[in-house]
């Protein structure tokens, strides 16, 4: 019998906050969008934002693009999303 | 946007939906909202067809927002140390490790403790003290989890030093691992290995560079993969959806030949001392062979060079690196030229008329990543395929032969090759 090591070790954890960062308004909450920038993705969240407008369950937040697809948005990004919205609607990866 | 207290919704192609919630879930975000969408990344998808996928994921999404609010995941806090298994001996112990998808499909050496000991002797380092934070699943590298994984990889304890420096270069944050880690493209973080450590350790810059043959070479960078693997959680097929792999995922690990090299080598150029060793972490596409057994001068020679650069589909003004072979290097600097002669002259030669572009999928994708100076109304003009000269990484490796190499990158500004000294040795 011998002993061998696990190779993966802790991963950091990423705690969240557990009351959101603003007040809400359950019956209208705030969505925002993020587009990755890749192709026909602005015409796409455009498009949602406005067929869920019309619904008057919720009201449109903003609704910005990150400066590289790829990588993670900037942290003035985040924080405007993160004042404004109660959710956020990303995408479109693949 | 989770961490900052927002709920998500996450928009992907069905393709990639279980890589976004296996990622999730290494992110402590099991449950994360993923609405599958149809493909519509093609310059040949109409607004009536992205009129019906709104309407598709406008139904979800008036679902998700009308469920009960999620729970905020918990702190996790596991055992620093590693955990501990039992085979019932090494041939067990290999396919162990096998079964808990913790090989890069090659068989591994077994990590025991007395091993793992002996590589951690190599460093003056406390075990614990974490190097880095490897994404997607943000695992934390601690000196000891590294040392597991390079004994894994058939490493010599002389070798963890350079493991460490190619560990702490690829997490810095302008080399963009978290996207090398998921991305469809074929690339591979490529180690250039200068010093006099290649000496010391025996790493390979003459004939066969590229590999096979040399156990430094093939190890340092096969320990690269396991800790992007195993503490990163780069699992191909889940979190990592490149379309086809890369042979330099099994290891991609050279040096530079300085005894051969008329320049100043690659560390020098960034600003480290001629006797210091480093390693430079590069993300890499294939390297590319480069035939010119006829040229005798340099600017003949450039031009078969520059127009093996040029190609459509590889990716584009991110940088590129240039491994010219000792013979084509020498034929070049016989006749006067520095590297800055030979990356300006790249800059100039090495470009694609605008009018082929144009047919490039991909070039309405990055338009605005384009040099400022460059008209885009001039459908005579030929565009350069790196920003800026400097763009164009060169080194001298390899051995005997009229041929060199060359290396795609990746877009700029995703990812930007990193120096880092070799410490500890």
């Amino acid at each position: 019998m011998i002993e061998v090591l696990d190779p993966r070790g802790q991963a950091m954890s990423l705690a969240r906050p557990s009351a959101p960062t603003r007040p809400r308004d359950p019956s209208h909450p705030v969505v925002g969008f993020m587009d990755n920038g890749k192709y026909n993705v602005h015409a796409l969240i455009t498009e949602l934002g406005q067929l869920l407008s019309e619904t008057d369950l919720l009201k449109q937040g903003a609704q910005v693009k990150k400066p590289v697809t790829s990588k993670a948005a900037p942290d003035e990004l985040l924080a405007e999303l993160a004042r404004e919205c109660d959710w956020v609607i990303n995408g479109v990866g693949d | 946007m989770e961490q900052r207290g927002v709920a998500t919704i996450t928009l992907c192609t069905e393709p990639f939906v279980k890589q976004a919630s296996t990622i999730a879930e290494m992110m402590d975000m099991p449950g994360l909202a993923i609405i599958p969408v149809a493909h519509l990344a093609r310059e040949d998808v109409g607004q009536d067809q992205i009129h019906q996928i709104a309407l598709d994921v406008q139904a979800r999404v008036n679902a998700i927002l009308n469920r009960p609010e999620r729970q905020s995941a918990q702190t996790q806090v596991t055992s620093p140390k590693p955990e501990i298994l039992h085979a019932a001996g090494l041939l067990q112990a290999i396919e162990l490790f096998y079964e808990r998808g913790w090989t890069d499909g090659l068989p591994v050496v077994p990590p025991t403790p007395t091993q793992v000991q002996a590589m951690l002797a190599s460093v003056p380092r406390d075990p614990q003290e974490v190097v880095a934070c490897i994404p997607p699943r943000q695992g934390l590298a601690t000196v000891e989890r590294i040392a597991v994984n390079a004994v894994m990889a058939g490493c010599l304890p002389g070798h963890l030093p350079v493991v460490i420096a190619a560990v702490q270069a690829m997490t810095e944050d302008r080399f963009g691992l978290r996207a090398i880690q998921s991305s469809t493209h074929s690339i591979a973080p490529l180690l250039i290995v200068n010093g006099a450590v290649t000496k010391r350790l025996d790493i390979n810059g003459g004939s066969n560079a590229f590999g096979p043959g040399w156990r430094s070479n093939a190890t340092i960078s096969r320990a690269i993969r396991l800790i992007l693997m195993n503490i990163g959680g780069s699992i191909a097929g889940l979190s990592d959806k490149s379309t086809f792999g890369h042979p330099g995922k099994y290891t991609y690990c050279i040096a530079e030949n300085e005894a051969a090299n008329p320049w100043e080598p690659l560390h020098v150029e960034r600003g480290l001392p001629g006797d210091a060793s480093a390693v430079t972490l590069f993300a890499a596409e294939a390297p590319q062979n480069i035939s010119d057994h006829a040229s005798g001068t340099a600017s003949g020679l450039l031009s078969t060079i520059a127009g093996s650069m040029i190609s459509l589909g590889s990716s584009k003004l991110g940088e590129m690196l240039l491994v010219l072979g000792p013979e084509h290097a020498a034929i070049i600097a016989g006749d006067g030229w520095s590297k800055a002669d030979v990356r300006h002259y790249l800059f100039e030669k090495a470009r694609l008329p605008f009018e082929k572009l144009k047919s490039w999928g991909d070039f309405l994708g990055i338009a605005d990543l384009w040099p400022h100076w460059w008209n885009l109304t001039d459908a005579h003009a030929r565009v350069p395929v790196v920003r800026r000269p400097e763009d164009i990484l060169i080194i001298v490796a390899g051995g005997a032969g009229t041929r060199s190499m060359w290396v795609p990158g990746v877009y700029a500004p995703l990812s930007r090759s990193v120096t880092r000294a070799i410490t500890e040795m």
